[in-house]
């Protein structure tokens, strides 16, 4: 089917990979108008390669005629952009360069279809009839990669695809604000169509299949034959959940499982297919949470809301700024104003163009740990003697400019692994959309700060702590409308994720104004489930901190009841795992709050560095509740519990450092030594030490590679001397600690159980 | 197809007269080899943190440059006795396997060449580490197979 023909240009000779050549210059295309439409009129510099591109697939022989000739065409008009005579309208040229190459690649795709049945490359279902229009609701979905992928490619594939997915869900969301933004509308287009030409050039047939059907949906947006509202909205978003599904099971197939068919694929496809069919329709069941640009007009008082709306109701297919500006309702200057109003309030302090490098992370964390050592190699040569005995004031000023430099130096370094928080708060702000709508509530969702830097790696685990949190307040705490309404609330309830900086913390709180936590069911459930006797003597946030206690999550009566408490335990313990904590502060009736407090990086620790014999060991300050000095009245021997000590009323386990890790040469003696106190989750214990030497901020990393896990020791790190230093964990040496004086209770049992001087 | 296969039969009639270089070194008065391109640096003792509950032989940790690795101890490794660091001891840092560890030996000698053919692979050895045994001038060198060594190095 090759339109080979009688051209007498066999000057290029015909290539090995003829049988994808078709194949190849789809994709060719695809990527040619992806390149375009990424094109910003003024920037002609990137033209050229482009042109390059389209003057070769017009000369290629292999490629069928009628696509050289629109190639041929596009090429014309790039030129009247690129050699001055409409350089004014590059724009317009760009989208009429673009019309064409839309042409050709439906061309291309006819034509392609034609080739595939007849030429059968694969083998296909014997089954399958000749060519037909609704090729698409058959698309087959082989359980396995193609055979012949490209691993390296499928894994960039994936990773690049949900960058895509990502910035498409966003944009998709803006959408939901102002329907109008065409900056939005092809963001979204992009996504669809880069997927769509990767995917295909992959030989990934049900994405390209897919993704082609979402990106003629955004296409008729872009062109304004539909309006992206109501069930457009919905289609588009539950396509966006399809392909990031779709792209998911790639990347699981990747490790072997297998490729797995959302369940919605099929269903999704052909009303992508044919929506109206399908009874999608633009119309909005609830309205939208930003004023629409009418709105706006209205309560500025420029125009009268019955105007606005004999204009919409008119010209439903145009954007009604437009609409009002050639009615001659409105100014322009208005118009323009209020969409610009309009805009801020989609995208608060979106920044545009935003330069950035890719690079591969354990290059960055080679980098900083270059820079952590430069800062011990400079701060050795500065208190070397020769710099330090103000003899030679020359070399000092010296020493202390590259110290200078060096700080600043490690500044960059560490804040070159930071990303701002949008990300993760707008999947929050998906997910709030979702949530309120199965749970049939109205919440609205504001966030403040998501420019908020954190490390990369925080980013992706605080997400699960944050969504637990989210489904928590939207099920539990937003009341129904109408209980809210009953109770002198909006209708609406509000949800408010709010991120800051805080010392060396990241501060995230979320705020709902939902019915709060009940007090009294609280301490009822807490008393019944023996977490405490009675609450005499406890403060209101002890109270509340309750439902954090594990046992109290399994609760179904007083989830039901006070609305708290589903797994709230965990949430606690993913927080304490990142070195974080979590607190609740609730009015009844008025609402509640979250506050996580989340160290800046994962990288760096917090630490106290500890004597024990000859070693040096670092505990994270987080779990440190204090130090001191036991008196030997504190101290005691129980059966079968081992050491004790007495601390203000409580009495907590004793454990030994230097028994857990066997370490020689150490104080023996408690009352010579210093206690640890040491607290995690609900766990208390103190910990013996020789002494303390000091708080040191340490980059923690794990152990190397070929040593076997060690108990009691999460990782290691580099302590100001160059020398290593282990990190301890708190709660496997807990651990380790009960489970020696287990094995040791069960072997002598017959110790006094009067307290008892220890040594 | 055909020029492949001739290429092939051409490589595999080199080999034998392959040399490959051996990095050697003394433990206690026996001499053992390493291949050189799994080599990364030779350095003098570094501050060793110890790490609690690891084998013996397990030195423990050392900073090379912002890298944390492990080093362990060969003398100990081998089952022969521990004898205090001299001035002359050093580290042999090797990478096998994105592994990079520190080698503790008494001493480094130098740099063998071996042809393939001196090499003696078909000895049943007390030990899996070795490679083989290089004869050099009439002399046995023990010539290490370092993916064993760090293997069970941990």
């Amino acid at each position: 089917m090759k339109s080979k023909k009688d051209k007498p240009a066999p000057k290029e000779e015909a290539r090995s990979d003829s049988p994808d050549s078709a194949a190849t210059s789809s994709v060719r295309l695809n990527d040619l108008a992806a390149r375009l439409l990424q094109l910003n009129g003024a920037e002609t510099g990137e033209l050229e390669p482009i042109r390059e591109e389209l003057l070769e697939l017009a000369r290629d022989t292999e490629v069928r005629e009628e696509v050289r000739t629109l190639a041929a065409e596009a090429l014309l008009k790039l030129d009247e952009l690129l050699y001055g005579k409409r350089a004014d309208a590059a724009d317009a040229v760009l989208a009429e360069v673009n019309a064409i190459l839309g042409n050709a690649i439906e061309t291309e795709d006819a034509a392609e279809d034609e080739t595939e049945t007849v030429a059968s490359v694969e083998p296909q279902t014997p089954a399958s009839s000749p060519v037909e229009p609704k090729r698409v609701n058959e698309v087959k979905f082989e359980p396995e990669l193609p055979p012949d992928a490209d691993l390296d490619l499928l894994r960039d594939f994936v990773t690049e695809s949900l960058e895509q997915i990502e910035a498409a869900e966003a944009s998709l969301l803006a959408l939901e604000v102002d329907p109008d933004d065409m900056e939005s509308v092809n963001t979204v287009f992009r996504a669809f169509h880069t997927i769509k030409g990767t995917s295909g050039f992959l030989g990934l047939v049900p994405i390209k299949e897919f993704a082609h059907g979402a990106e003629s949906l955004l296409s008729r947006v872009r062109e304004g034959e539909v309006r992206y509202s109501g069930g457009y909205a919905d289609l588009s978003l539950r396509s966006v959940d399809v392909i990031k599904e779709l792209i998911r099971s790639i990347d699981g197939a990747l490790s072997g499982e297998e490729l797995v068919k959302p369940a919605e694929y099929d269903e999704l496809l052909a009303i992508l297919c044919h929506p109206e069919d399908a009874g999608i329709t633009d119309e909005s069941e609830s309205t939208d949470a930003t004023p629409r640009l009418g709105d706006l007009l209205v309560s500025q008082g420029k125009l009268q809301r019955e105007e606005v709306e004999q204009i919409v109701s008119g010209k439903a297919s145009e954007r009604i700024g437009e609409a009002l500006v050639r009615s001659g309702k409105a100014k322009t200057a208005d118009v323009a104003q209020s969409l610009r109003t309009q805009r801020k309030i989609a995208h608060p302090g979106e920044s545009v163009g935003d330069a950035s490098v890719r690079v591969r992370t354990d290059r960055l964390d080679r980098l900083i740990d270059m820079v952590g050592e430069l800062v011990i190699a400079h701060s050795m040569v500065a208190q070397d003697e020769t710099v330090a005995d103000g003899k030679h004031q020359d070399l000092s000023r010296k020493a202390s400019q590259v110290g200078k430099i060096v700080r600043e130096l490690q500044d960059l370094s560490m804040s070159l692994r930071m990303v701002p928080l949008k990300p993760a708060f707008q999947k929050v702000n998906r997910l709030v959309r979702d949530l309120s709508q199965k749970a049939g509530k109205k919440v609205c969702l504001e966030t403040q700060g998501d420019d908020t830097e954190i490390d990369r790696n925080m980013v992706d685990v605080i997400r699960d702590p944050l969504v637990h949190m989210v489904r928590n307040a939207i099920d539990h705490g937003i009341e129904a409308p109408e209980d809210r309404v009953a109770a002198g609330k909006l209708e609406e309830g509000h949800i408010t994720l709010i991120a800051s900086h805080s010392g060396g913390s990241v501060v995230v709180e979320l705020r709902d104004d939902g019915k709060g936590l009940n007090k009294e069911r609280i301490i009822d459930k807490a008393v019944r489930l023996g977490l405490i006797d009675s609450a005499t003597g406890m403060s209101e946030s002890e109270i509340h901190n309750l439902i954090f206690r594990p046992g109290f999550s399994t609760a179904e009566q007083v989830t039901e009841v006070s609305g708290r408490g589903v797994g709230m335990d965990v949430v606690r313990r993913n927080i304490e795992a990142l070195r974080g904590r979590v607190d609740i502060t609730s009015e009844f009736g008025r609402g509640c709050c979250f506050k996580m407090v989340l160290p800046l990086t994962m990288a760096i620790t917090d630490g106290m560095l500890v004597q024990v014999g000859g070693e040096r060991y670092i505990i994270p300050t987080v779990s440190i509740v204090k130090t001191f000095r036991p008196q030997s009245e504190q101290l005691s021997t129980i059966a079968g519990r081992g050491e004790m000590v007495m601390l203000r009323g409580e009495l907590l386990p004793l454990y030994r450092l230097h028994r857990l890790l066997n370490i020689e040469n150490s104080v023996e003696d408690p009352t010579r030594g210093l206690l640890v106190i040491i607290s995690i989750g609900e766990a208390k214990y103190g910990l013996l030490v020789d002494e303390l030497l000091g708080q040191q901020q340490v980059v923690a990393k794990s152990l190397p590679k070929g040593i076997s896990k060690v108990k009691g020791v999460s990782g290691a790190a580099i302590l100001g001397d160059g020398r290593v230093g282990l990190i301890l964990d708190s709660s496997e040496l807990g651990a380790i600690a009960r489970q020696d004086i287990l094995d040791v209770g069960t072997e002598t049992t017959l110790e006094t159980v009067s307290p008892a001087m220890v040594n | 197809m055909a020029q492949v296969v001739r290429t092939l039969d051409r490589v595999e009639e080199n080999a034998d007269e392959n040399v490959r270089s051996f990095l050697t070194f003394l433990l206690g008065s026996e001499q053992y080899g390493v291949e050189i391109l799994k080599v990364q640096e030779i350095i003098g003792l570094l501050p060793i943190t110890r790490v609690p509950n690891t084998r013996s032989h397990v030195k423990g940790l050392v900073n090379l440059r912002g890298k944390i690795l492990m080093v362990i101890d060969l003398r100990l490794r081998f089952g022969m006795e521990a004898v205090e660091p001299t001035e002359e001891s050093c580290i042999i840092f090797v990478r096998v396997q994105k592994i990079e560890m520190g080698l503790i030996v008494d001493k480094v000698s130098d740099v063998l060449d071996i042809p393939e053919k001196d090499i003696d692979k078909d000895q049943t050895f007390s030990t899996d580490c070795l490679l083989g045994i290089g004869k050099v001038d009439g002399k046995a060198r023990l010539l290490l197979d370092l993916d064993r060594v760090c293997e069970v190095g941990a």
